[in-house]
């Protein structure tokens, strides 16, 4: 049976594994600001420590991080059920314009209501972008990998549109709606962060209980991992095609709430920012599970920042972490050893 | 109603882009390879034509883009074939990788992360003379040869795929590896060719859009290589489908172009390509490929 | 000089720990046909498979006509001469014959397009000269089983090979098309060509070849002439020689019909078929079916577990016909199935012990919130300790071997007191305790009510647990005597491969 000598290979594997790509975002990170600066230096310590060089800078890195696991926990849902969710873009998007829409439409409610309103909408606004996909799966066999995209593709125009146009507030410079009241935004000297952090940690540990803990949970894992024997060993393949996917999208919904309730206290154009591509790579670096996707989000939470940073310091364009998170997603889901052996099974 | 006599001239122009990237998904789907990074492959097309036809000419941009993506699938299909990664996921890396790539090089060499204008580069429609009057066919007619050679190229490469011992090859790899492999021939080298030719068509492709609007507008894809994919499983995996496919989404650009020009939101109109994607696709009309069914695995005795 | 010659060539499989080539040494010389027998996982298709270059031995050595075959070149064999028709179809199905023909070393014309003329006519030819009726225009998925089973042979000829190798040729052949094969093979031999033949058809091989080498667990049992033994003597040599305890049998008083198949049929690609299957199964028997590969028991087991419906027919579980969609609800509790598609059905590789093992019960009552997860382990861990299997519960199913894995199964299918058990190989890649468990835990279920029905492709399983037995033959049911413990396993084997009883 050879047990333990199996056992101790993979997990030397695991181990290689798990560090290379963190590992890949370290060094190529500050290497790739540098390759692309005039000022190598100040780019660099602007990329590596530009996001703690400030109270303001701090806590924004910390929002986004917390934005970012807010996703990348979607994004972990989705895969572990076995859809490839790629349109986390689309239901970022909708999510916070719907919050905005909520909590305005709210505004003679009590602050705390209306927050709590706002908040449950932006997440319904991000399931219902999900909802057509999860449909698709269960209903027609459709792919959830293109379905997502299209959907999410199409949705992102249409809020671009409403944004632009008729939800456009005409006396703000930005392309953005209406601000919200300010009475349900965090109170900053209070909460530096917002209150994305708690809701990052509440979900984190609430999906990890799910997935340790709960008979769905296991069933998801089952699903996801084979749906021939879901089917087989009857299990209720047709309810785990649905929601998991679908509170993938609330999940996003969620974080796009947060965005729009944040900082700037509306829906502003193009907010989503690449932020649904990159929660893809988080939920994949941390193996897709719910605490290991907190310290995952905070290191590509410090690339963007970083980036930022040393966009802002010498002038190096923000896509320099792209670069990075492309690397990142490269190695995530390789298998650094060589195969133990090949063709494995007789044929 | 000028517009829409105008169509389909306007959608032969919008066509050649995706006909050339399905073509090229094609090729890479028959082998068993999806390629989920056609859209980054055409935006680095584009981005490479624009950076080398001003200085060296079209042919020598054209030769660039293919370069560029001949490089950028390698390494691709170094990550799948010999660090095992995920096909989806590393086709995700790569639209990302040159989405930054291509941002920080603009910069670099243009001083801008915008439009860049090249007045020189814009490939002049050809002029229908006389004929110039009639209502479809002018329009038919007044193609940018950049274009044209789009759909050469697409004719070639349709060539390639049914009737060369490349094609054949290429199929076989996909149906059945160890048909090839008991021919002696290398299943993995053809399926990285699969993956080199579909990156080069989707590069080529997308310096046509370049080459179109004269300038280097980042994002100038928007989408046309995700479209391109979803034609390849909605003409059914075959090349007529798929050229059919392709030119109906075409139609569907140039009929969003079209309303524009009636005052229409143009970002809605952008998306009426997507949500008719979308519907067939969640109309389970257009599936990805399925691992190999029961009964064609291997046998089961030891 | 020996066409072939393979001296202690060794193959482990890490991922079901076995040992399927074990220091085979093995000759064919010019103009010698040798037949290769043994059972299922004696390593015969594993060595045929290395010597086609198609896997790497871990060490021996292959030589074709004096040349060592290299490592890492898959094509080395066959430019060496030596041609391998696989068990399975290995023609890509979407091209034609011709085009399955010439692959690898295409005619060309104007310098790069295919000539796909002359590919047809050189298909063609070859089709005339070896005797066989083929359109080389036809795509390969359009042709029925034995054609496509030709267009194998000629393309392994089509490259001009010395030796053949031939696993299971006959298995999906009527028997007329077998006799053109061994007229074939004849007049490959009087050329000088040698020929490695695999079959389970003893009787065939006694009939054609000059010498037989008997696999055993992957060793060489032995090697002989034809006219040195008989079909007895032979299939005794060739079955594993497990100790032959036979369980303990239930009462022969069989109840209530919990399974029921009326002349149903379920079509398909060659071996998926069973025509007009008849038979019930009751509370209290266990029913056993023997089937070779390609006889149609994949589809049988399909129709018995619902996860196909009948062509025609009908077939009843647990006294409904069943959907495949309302199969669920019976999964929980109602039916057991032990499946033989290990990686598709019976484990989801990436969860772990106790999900797989609890996978059920999961569907069923337990799929409450926040159920202990110690309760949940506890469950899990007895059904497993039940079956000898003592492992990380949290490790994911892929690390268990295949004997393991099939431990897992047996322990989350076999508990409780299903009314209806479907068990498909069950015993296949156990050791000799964990099948004697599993037999004994099959009888102890009908003898508590349950209705059995096993399928197997040994017959030494089907004697060992069956009150009933069949044998399934081209997709055809022929039931044995009543009682087989009064039945020999030679007898079982022969009526399996098709000889008259």
């Amino acid at each position: 049976m050879n047990i333990p000598s199996i056992r101790a290979r993979v997990s030397a594997g695991s181990l290689l594994r798990a560090a290379a790509p963190p590992l890949a975002a370290i060094v190529a990170g500050p290497l790739v600001v540098a390759l692309f600066s005039g000022d190598p230096g100040t780019a660099i310590a602007s990329f590596a420590f530009g996001p703690v060089s400030s109270a303001g800078a701090a806590s924004a890195f910390v929002e986004q991080s917390a934005l970012l696991a807010l996703c990348a926990l979607g994004a972990a849902l989705a895969f572990r059920s076995g859809s490839f969710n790629l349109g986390g873009e689309g239901q970022l998007y909708s999510g916070g314009l719907v919050a905005v829409l909520a909590a305005l439409a709210l505004s003679s409610a009590s602050p705390a209501a209306a927050l709590a309103a706002a908040l449950g909408f932006g997440a319904l606004g991000g399931a219902a972008l999900a909802l057509p996909s999860a449909l698709g799966k269960r209903f027609a066999g459709a792919d959830v990998l293109l379905s997502s995209f299209l959907v999410s593709q199409a949705a992102v125009l249409a809020i671009d549109w409403l944004i632009a146009s008729p939800l456009r507030d005409a006396e703000s410079n930005l392309i953005a709606t209406k601000m919200v009241s300010r009475a349900i935004l965090p109170d900053r000297a209070a909460f530096p962060a917002g209150y994305a952090p708690f809701a990052a940690l509440l979900f984190a540990a609430a999906l990890a209980l799910f997935f340790a803990r709960t008979g769905e949970g296991r069933a998801v894992d089952l699903y996801g991992g084979n749906p021939t024997f879901a089917k087989s060993v009857g299990l209720p393949v047709g309810k785990l095609a649905l929601w998991p996917l679908v509170g993938a999208g609330a999940l996003h919904g969620l974080a796009g709430a947060f965005i729009a309730l944040g900082p700037a206290g509306r829906a502003v154009r193009g907010m989503s920012g690449g932020m649904g591509w990159t929660a893809i790579a988080v939920s994949l670096l941390a193996g897709n599970r719910p605490l290991a996707i907190l310290p995952a989000a905070l290191l590509l939470g410090w690339l963007d920042s970083g980036a930022r940073q040393a966009a802002v310091i010498a002038g190096v364009p923000f896509d320099a972490a792209l670069l990075v998170k492309a690397f990142v997603l490269l190695l995530a889901t390789a298998r650094l050893l060589p195969p133990r052996a090949r063709g494995g099974r007789p044929a | 109603m000028s517009w829409l006599l105008s169509l389909p001239g306007d959608a032969v122009a919008q066509g050649g882009s995706i006909v050339l990237a399905a073509l090229g998904g094609l090729a890479s789907d028959a082998a068993g390879v999806l390629n989920t990074a056609l859209e980054g492959f055409m935006s680095l097309g584009a981005f490479a034509y624009a950076l080398v036809a001003p200085r060296a000419g079209a042919f020598a941009g054209n030769l660039a883009a293919a370069g560029a993506a001949c490089l950028l699938a390698a390494t691709i299909i170094h990550a799948v074939f010999k660090l095992r990664a995920d096909i989806f996921v590393a086709g995700l890396a790569a639209n990302l990788l040159v989405q930054g790539g291509v941002a920080l090089l603009s910069w670099r060499a243009f001083g801008t992360k915008g439009v860049v204008a090249f007045p020189e580069l814009l490939s002049h429609r050809l002029d229908p003379g006389p004929l110039a009057e009639l209502p479809v066919i002018g329009t038919l007619i007044a193609q940018r040869p950049s274009n044209l050679l789009l759909y050469a190229l697409a004719a070639l490469l349709w060539l390639l795929l049914a009737a060369t011992p490349l094609g054949l090859r290429l199929r076989a790899a996909g149906q059945r590896e160890e048909a090839l492999a008991l021919a002696g021939v290398n299943p993995s080298r053809v399926r990285f060719m699969a993956f080199a030719i579909s990156g080069m068509a989707a590069a080529v492709a997308g310096a046509a859009l370049s080459a179109q609007t004269g300038a280097w507008v980042p994002g100038a894809t928007s989408g046309r290589g995700w479209i391109a994919l979803v034609a390849v499983y909605l003409g059914r995996r075959k090349p007529g489908g798929t050229v059919a496919a392709s030119l109906g989404f075409a139609a569907l650009f140039a009929a969003s172009n079209g309303l524009q020009a009636f005052d229409a939101p143009p970002e809605l109109v952008l998306a009426l390509p997507y949500v008719a994607t979308a519907l067939l696709v969640l109309a389970g009309k257009a599936r990805l490929p399925r691992l190999r069914p029961r009964d064609e695995g291997p046998g089961r005795d030891a | 000089m020996a066409l072939l010659s393979a001296t202690g060539v060794s193959k482990y499989y890490p991922s079901t720990a076995t040992r399927a080539n074990d220091g085979i040494d093995f000759r064919v010389d010019p103009g010698e046909l040798v037949a290769l027998v043994g059972e299922n996982g004696a390593g015969k298709s594993t060595f045929a498979r290395i010597v086609a270059g198609l896997e790497e031995p871990d060490s021996g050595e292959i030589r074709v006509k004096g040349t060592a075959l290299r490592r890492g070149r898959p094509g080395e064999a066959e430019r060496l001469g030596v041609g391998f028709v696989p068990q399975v179809s290995s023609l890509a199905p979407g091209l034609t014959v011709a085009e399955n023909l010439v692959l690898g070393r295409e005619p060309i014309r104007f310098g790069f397009l295919l000539d796909r003329r002359r590919a047809e006519y050189e298909a063609a030819m070859l089709a005339e000269r070896y005797g066989f009726l083929l359109d080389p225009g036809a795509a390969v998925s359009s042709l029925p089983p034995a054609a496509r089973r030709s267009a194998d042979i000629l393309r392994a000829l089509a490259r001009g090979a010395d030796l053949l190798v031939l696993d299971e040729p006959t298995s999906i052949l009527t028997e007329a098309e077998a006799d053109r094969l061994f007229d074939l093979l004849a007049r490959l031999r009087a050329a000088g060509k040698g020929v490695i033949l695999i079959s389970h058809r003893i009787r065939e091989v006694l009939e054609v070849s000059d010498r037989i080498v008997v696999l055993r667990k992957g060793r060489v049992e032995a090697s002989l002439r034809p006219a040195d033994t008989d079909e007895r003597s032979l299939a005794a040599l060739a079955a594993n020689a497990v100790p032959r305890e036979r369980v303990r049998k239930p009462r022969a008083e069989p109840g209530e019909a919990r399974l029921e198949f009326r002349g149903a049929s379920l079509g398909g690609a060659g071996s998926a078929t069973v025509r007009e299957v008849s038979f019930e199964v009751r509370s209290g028997e266990v029913f056993g079916i023997a089937a070779l590969a390609g006889n149609g028991l994949d589809a049988l087991e399909d129709l018995a577990a619902a996860e196909r419906e009948p062509d025609s027919g009908v077939v009843l579980v647990l006294g409904t016909r069943v959907k495949p969609r309302e199969r669920a609800s019976l999964r929980r509790e109602r039916l057991a199935y032990l499946p033989t598609d290990r990686e598709g059905r019976a484990l989801s590789p990436r969860a772990s012990l106790v999900d797989n093992a609890l996978a059920r019960t999961l569907a069923g009552s337990g799929r409450k919130a926040l159920r202990g997860l110690r309760a949940m382990s506890a469950a899990a861990l007895r059904q497993n300790a039940w079956f000898g299997l003592h492992a990380e519960p949290s490790r994911p199913a892929s690390t268990l071997s295949g004997g393991n894995r099939q431990r897992l199964v047996a322990a989350r299918e076999l508990s409780g007191s299903p009314e209806l058990v479907i068990a498909a190989n069950p015993s296949q890649g156990l050791d000799a305790s964990a099948q004697a468990d599993l037999w004994a835990r099959l009888s102890e279920l009908a003898h508590s009510g349950s209705a059995v029905l096993l399928l197997t492709s040994s017959a030494e399983e089907l004697l060992a647990v069956s009150t009933k037995a069949a044998v399934l033959y081209r997709g055809r049911l022929k039931p044995l005597a009543e009682d087989p413990s009064a039945t020999s396993v030679h007898a079982v084997a022969a009526a399996m491969s098709g000889a008259a009883s």
